[in-house]
């Protein structure tokens, strides 16, 4: 399956957020991994390296900036897409400075995520041949 | 609130002209578009919110807030609009908008909306979006009895705001605020003590209490709740509640006789909806239908909000920054129940197993519910013909019966019916397919207690959501692989309404009239969106539509009822066959040949939490106030503003309206003077004469003619051409047997002046035409508007008769109903007046409907005089839809 051995991370405080994304991944066949806190989200990063990460990024305490910037660090090939309520150009310009690869503003349909998560799959896949 | 509407008629009154000015038409059509403009946004914004709610998009309240804020905008303007043309006929409008805005608001902030204060409802008056207001248990035994038609016993629900005003009366609140002060002190305790308590709720399982005492913060131990228990009971039922209550009670007992017996059910704001809280508040059985007895046990259920068991869930009960947890309590009638108990509509411990299984005992169902008897066992293979797969008969050595003076017992069963089986085959039958159809409607595998009369009836008392102890591993939740075993039929034709998974046979719908005929548990495959499909919305798999939008009416209902739904496919109805099983998977968009149960699995197990988040529900409690259409006829007498109870029936009376203002004849009149008029020049005599108000005819040459090519009118050409159809325009004279008043019928309009005032008037744009006829005594109208945008498009036709006499006048109407039926218009027929209409269809589409309902108008003319009897009506009816134009 395609899909199969892409590693996703999803963060969001919102826990709708995170079950219905985690739900309808999964069924896609994505490795998914959830969290709905930027803390706990950013510790696991330290660790472990993902392919996709789709990050809130309005959260309490370590906000998407930070879960980017970690990420980016990390591993550089990580894709960040980021999803907010309040698409400020402002933030979005600093956000594509950091190197997310793409932001996505609410309300959003989740077919939208699938395809930019695709289209981030592809150019992961590029990058490598 | 007066203040504000005083302002508004002030500003109306200045900015509008006065009344009786007559306007010109081009202004007339101007305000008309602008309605109508207005009236489409607003639609527009009211179906981006309800489309919401298919589970297909992630949104946050800012998206809530500002999209109420620009359709509350919109609503408002289409209201001006119409008293700009109307000339302030409808100032009236702005004060039911601003009730319906301010519910909206308090629901915005966070309190219950006005209209929803009835203390006490009867389940038929309960529909699913009052669930917030009865509990999920009273909700959904209302949803099984009014949508699913299953035997509920009767009874009504003690609303959740009763439970507000009853703890507000008695000053509960505060004096809760009072405990807590109180017990945290005494609640100090030795480090030893702690510790040991801590281990005991661990044990159990209860760690987060287990964290809590070693914290130490808040911890409240029992005697806490003991003492909330009793201010419920010792509290005083507020005055007017207690004389509905004693309303409702006299309608039971008229009934069911003064010594009938209630249940007094708990029924919490979000018992059964997301948390089980199973059977840890109370049931109270066989209360005497009084209200003293009532009342007592009515606080007795409260009470059970702070009972023993229910403290484990005490962060839901008494959240710290939101109000308490409510409760409401549904009061039912006993049923002598003979036989009764419990069933699972699937197996919880594996899913993979399509059974239902079903406990049972004698006399009252507390025995099985409680566990506390070797009941009877069953297990029903969940479909047609429900072969009971494996059964064992109980010791059921103790039943539970109704003691005469109130409450249960529970007695000894003498040894013949402890060997017997307390169900017989056809009634284990009958339960499974009650449980099947059950689930089915929830979308969920369900939990049912039910009972059996003497007469031998089933009746349902209560389902909620089955806990499922062995979900899909990870494995099969991961189900792409074993998808790709099975065909498809259909992949990514149209547009997601609703999501989720559907599957069942193929009902393909031809005429509007075959939904009654519906099977349970079908696929619905129409061509056409419909609002109609409501009434078999509960019952079916899915839908499929080969022309629609995900933003009608329709996906609206189906939103509503959680019927996955795909529209606008194009070519459903074509390539599924009637019949056939399918499976309709409206997440990815996908149609399997046959049952995919791997789909079906990964939907019972599915996370519904989407359904039960914040937004998700505060979005659905405004929609209340927004998308549902109470106006429907405009025959009927709550045809007014008072009448309009949601911005969707404002909507609706505004167009209607407008329209009315449109078709006054009386303006056309001057117009005609004016000479602003051309006069239709085609082969038939139809003395129309046309008003063109931008782009509807492109004549040739300065002159007051217009022919058939010159007609640049999307609709109005259509509807020429199906005058002009070969044989349908009789001139010859009927041979009369009545002599009446045909020659009036046949008169045509004297056109030999421009004087006169021509009475068959097109009005007239390129994508418009508003068509008024006059042959004889009858009057026609037409409104249509037929353009590229599906959404805009509309036939509104309108038949008033008179003359010869009434029976003859409703055989004609007869006549009318039963063609335009058949062309899928939704048909209103009183007396002589029938009203069709339809809308959201293709341009293609439309100019075909146009040219039928063009020849339609010019066969039947004459025909009164030839519709003698029913017989007749059905001839000529045959004759048309087959093309056979021929009078004889």
């Amino acid at each position: 399956m395609i899909n199969e051995g892409c590693r996703l991370m999803v963060v969001d405080d919102e826990l709708i957020v995170c079950k219905r994304l985690k739900q309808i991944l999964e069924k896609a066949g994505y490795d998914v991994t959830v969290f709905n806190n930027g803390e706990d989200a950013v510790k696991k990063l330290e660790l472990e390296s993902y392919d996709i990460i789709v990050t809130d990024l309005k959260m309490e305490g370590v906000d998407g900036m930070k879960i980017l910037e970690t990420a980016k660090r990390k591993n550089p090939d990580t894709r960040v897409i980021m999803i907010t309520g309040f698409a400020e150009t402002e933030t979005a310009r600093e956000a594509f400075r950091k190197g997310v690869f793409d932001f996505i503003s609410k309300p959003v349909e989740i077919d939208t995520i699938k395809q930019v998560i695709i289209k981030a799959q592809k150019e992961i896949s590029g990058s490598k041949t | 609130m007066k203040n504000l509407l005083e302002s508004f008629k002030k500003y109306f009154v200045k900015k509008t002209p006065a009344t009786d000015v007559k306007l010109s038409v081009r202004i007339v059509f101007n305000r008309f578009r602008q309605v109508l403009d207005s009236n489409n946004r607003s639609l527009e914004i009211m179906a981006d919110m309800g489309d919401k709610l298919g589970g297909n998009y992630i949104f946050d309240i800012n998206y809530i807030k500002k999209s109420y804020s620009k359709l509350s905008d919109s609503v408002f303007q289409s209201i001006y609009n119409l008293n700009l043309l109307s000339q302030n006929k409808y100032l009236y409008l702005h004060r039911i908008f601003e009730k319906i805005n301010d519910q909206i608001s308090r629901i915005l902030q966070g309190k219950a909306p006005l209209d929803l204060r009835e203390p006490v409802l009867f389940y038929r008056e309960i529909s699913w979006e009052m669930s917030d207001e009865v509990g999920g248990k009273n909700a959904g035994l209302a949803e099984l009895t009014n949508h699913l038609r299953l035997n509920v016993p009767e009874g009504f629900a003690i609303t959740v705001g009763a439970f507000r005003d009853f703890v507000e009366y008695n000053r509960i609140e505060e004096k809760i605020n009072a405990l807590k002060q109180k017990y945290r002190k005494a609640a100090k305790r030795s480090h030893q003590e702690s510790v040991m308590s801590a281990i005991t709720f661990a044990e159990a399982g209860e760690h987060e209490t287990a964290k809590e005492i070693l914290r130490e913060e808040d911890y409240l131990d029992d005697s806490f709740f003991w003492a909330v228990q009793d201010l419920f009971r010792k509290g005083k039922i507020p005055p007017y509640l207690e004389t509905q209550l004693e309303k409702a009670l006299e309608i039971l007992r008229a009934k069911n006789g003064e010594n009938c017996r209630i249940a007094v059910r708990s029924s919490a704001e979000r018992e059964d909806l997301e948390f089980s809280f199973a059977g840890q508040f109370e049931t109270l059985l066989n209360v005497p239908a009084d209200l003293k007895q009532i009342e007592k046990a009515y606080k007795e259920v409260l009470s059970s909000l702070y009972s023993a068991g229910a403290i484990s869930y005490k962060d839901l009960i008494m959240p710290k920054d939101k109000p308490m947890m409510a409760m409401s309590v549904g009061c039912v009638k006993m049923v002598n129940s003979q036989v009764s108990g419990v069933m699972y509509s699937s197996d919880p411990n594996d899913l993979n197993n399509d059974v239902v299984i079903i406990s049972a005992n004698w006399g009252l169902g507390k025995t099985v519910v409680d566990g506390s008897v070797d009941a009877d066992y069953y297990i029903v293979l969940k479909e047609e013909p429900y072969e009971i797969l494996d059964r064992k008969v109980g010791g059921k050595k103790l039943a539970a019966v109704a003691v005469k003076d109130g409450g249960i017992k529970e007695i000894g069963v003498s040894e013949e019916k402890q060997r017997a089986q307390c169900l017989a085959d056809e009634q284990i039958r009958d339960l499974a397919r009650q449980a099947v159809l059950i689930e089915h409607y929830m979308k969920k595998p369900q939990d049912i207690e039910w009972a059996i009369d003497e007469k031998g009836e089933i009746f349902i008392l209560q389902s909620r959501p089955l806990k499922i102890v062995a979900p899909l591993s990870g494995a099969a939740i991961n189900i792409t692989a074993s998808l790709e075993k099975y065909s498809v039929i259909m992949e990514n034709q149209g547009k997601i309404a609703r999501r989720g998974v559907g599957a069942g046979r193929v009902f393909i719908l031809k005429r509007m009239e075959d939904l009654q005929n519906f099977i349970p548990g079908s696929v619905l495959v129409a061509r056409h969106d419909s609002s109609h499909f409501i009434k078999i919305m509960p019952k079916a798999s899915a839908i499929i539509t080969d022309i629609g939008t995900p933003t009608s009416h329709m996906a609206n209902i189906a939103r509503e009822f959680q019927v996955p739904t795909i529209v606008n496919t194009g070519i459903g109805t074509s390539i599924l066959k009637h019949g056939d099983e399918i499976t309709v998977d409206a997440d990815d968009n996908r149609i399997y040949a046959g049952i995919v149960k791997e789909l079906l699995k990964y939907r019972i197990t599915e996370d519904m939490i989407l359904m039960e988040t914040d937004e998700f529900r505060l979005l659905k409690k405004i929609l209340r106030y927004i998308t549902p259409l109470n106006l429907i006829d405009p025959l009927l007498e709550s045809f007014t503003p008072e009448g309009c109870k949601t911005y969707h029936d404002i909507i609706r009376f505004i167009h209607e309206k407008a329209i009315a203002e449109l078709v006054d004849i009386d303006r056309y009149k001057e117009v005609l003077r004016n000479n602003i008029a051309v006069r239709l020049d085609v082969p038939v005599p139809t003395g129309i004469f046309i008003i063109d108000i931008g782009g509807g005819l492109d004549l040739k040459e300065d002159k007051n003619e217009a022919s058939f090519d010159e007609i640049t009118s999307i609709p109005f050409r259509a509807i020429v051409k199906g005058m002009m159809h070969p044989g349908v325009w009789h001139s010859e004279a009927i041979s009369m047997k009545i002599n009446d008043f045909m020659s009036s019928m046949l008169k045509m309009p004297d056109i030999s002046g421009m004087s006169y005032l021509g009475e068959n008037v097109a009005v007239v744009s390129r994508e418009y035409v508003n068509l008024s006829l006059r042959f004889g005594y009858h009057f026609n109208m037409m409104d249509c508007y037929c353009s590229e945008n599906i959404k805009d498009n509309h036939v509104y036709f309108r038949f008033v008769g008179g003359a010869t006499d009434i029976t003859k006048r409703s055989r004609r109407a007869e006549l009318l109903g039963s063609i335009l039926r058949e062309f899928n218009m939704r048909t209103n027929i009183k007396g002589d007046l029938i009203i069709a209409r339809t809308d959201n269809i293709t341009r293609l589409e439309m100019e075909e409907l146009l040219d039928y309902l063009g020849r339609l108008i010019a066969y039947t003319r004459q025909l009164d005089a030839l519709l003698y009897d029913e017989q007749a009506v059905k001839y000529y009816a045959r004759n048309f839809l087959e093309e056979n134009y021929r009078l004889e």
